[in-house]
């Protein structure tokens, strides 16, 4: 079994997070983010605090649909430590265009819906 | 959850309509601010905003930074520095506000309306926030070396956007 280091919760979508994820890019912030973070995000409810980083290898996982983490930027760990903030690209890059990026396979992006699950899994 | 969504919109307005938003920090009434302010203006060209007693400052880009200078100049009405970067007040807004006399304020934890925002303090890897504030038109200071990047880039540019910065790139005027 491997070990979950993240989990946490979607509890609404901006009405403008849809610039983004048109881009194939899911921008994530935690509920108590300002306003104008919140409209552009997929906002969630954190369920289990990270343990440890997220690194390449480790698997995100929204609902059913998993995803190899290929690239991690350097400020990546602290975004989302501090204040829940995580971006996706599903690009299929191996090293990371900006340092706030986590690179995925460039497949289509999973559904995201409220109460959608998203998980850190760690490498095997 | 749809529901509950249209349901509120129906009760408060769109979640846009800012006006809508309650506001932290005390703004005094518009009216009486207008007139002590045109009172005072006699030596002042029409349309410029009382500074009160704020100092400028002037924000360069760091190392590997992009854009700017920015000059800081809070004003009566437009007197916060906005640091929206998790875990507290990021010493770069902390350190803008001690020259300038401007108020730090944690957006983590208060609200307040983009005019009462003289800059924003932000530490954006390079997708969602570098774009956001410029979108809003607030002076964004970022304290990683970011060039404008993400969907939202077409509305950074040098005179709204400044990166890489480090409390030694805060200089006084």
């Amino acid at each position: 079994m491997r070990k979950v280091k993240y989990e946490t919760r979607v509890m609404f979508i901006g009405e403008l997070a849809q610039e983004f994820i048109s881009e194939n890019i899911l921008v994530f912030f935690g509920k108590e983010a300002p306003e104008e973070l919140t409209e552009h995000a997929i906002v969630h409810e954190v369920v289990r605090p990270v343990e440890g980083e997220l690194e390449v290898g480790d698997t995100i996982r929204f609902d059913g649909a998993s995803f190899a983490v290929l690239a991690v930027g350097d400020v990546v760990n602290d975004n989302l430590r501090s204040m829940g903030h995580l971006v996706v690209k599903f690009n299929g890059l191996t090293e990371p265009e900006m340092a706030g990026d986590v690179c995925v396979p460039a497949r289509d992006l999973p559904v995201i819906e409220p109460g959608t699950v998203v998980e850190i899994v760690a490498r095997a | 959850m749809a529901f509950w969504e249209s349901f509120k919109k129906v009760l408060v307005g769109e979640p846009q309509a800012r006006a809508q938003r309650e506001v932290a920090v005390d703004k005094p009434d518009e009216g009486a601010v207008w007139s002590a302010a045109r009172t005072r203006a006699s030596g002042m060209p029409d349309g410029r905003e009382d500074i009160g007693g704020y100092t400028k400052v002037v924000v360069e880009k760091g190392p590997r930074g992009w854009g700017g200078p920015l000059t800081i100049q809070p004003t009566k009405n437009r007197n916060l520095i906005y640091s929206v970067t998790g875990g507290g007040i990021h010493p770069v807004a902390q350190k803008i506000a001690d020259m300038t006399g401007g108020q730090a304020f944690d957006g983590f934890k208060s609200k307040a309306e983009f005019d009462q925002l003289a800059c924003v303090v932000i530490n954006c890897g390079g997708t969602a926030r570098v774009g956001v504030y410029p979108m809003k038109g607030v002076l964004t200071i970022d304290v990683y070396p970011t060039s404008p990047s993400g969907p939202l880039a077409k509305f950074i540019n040098e005179h709204n956007f400044v990166s890489g910065v480090t409390e030694e790139c805060v200089k006084g005027t």
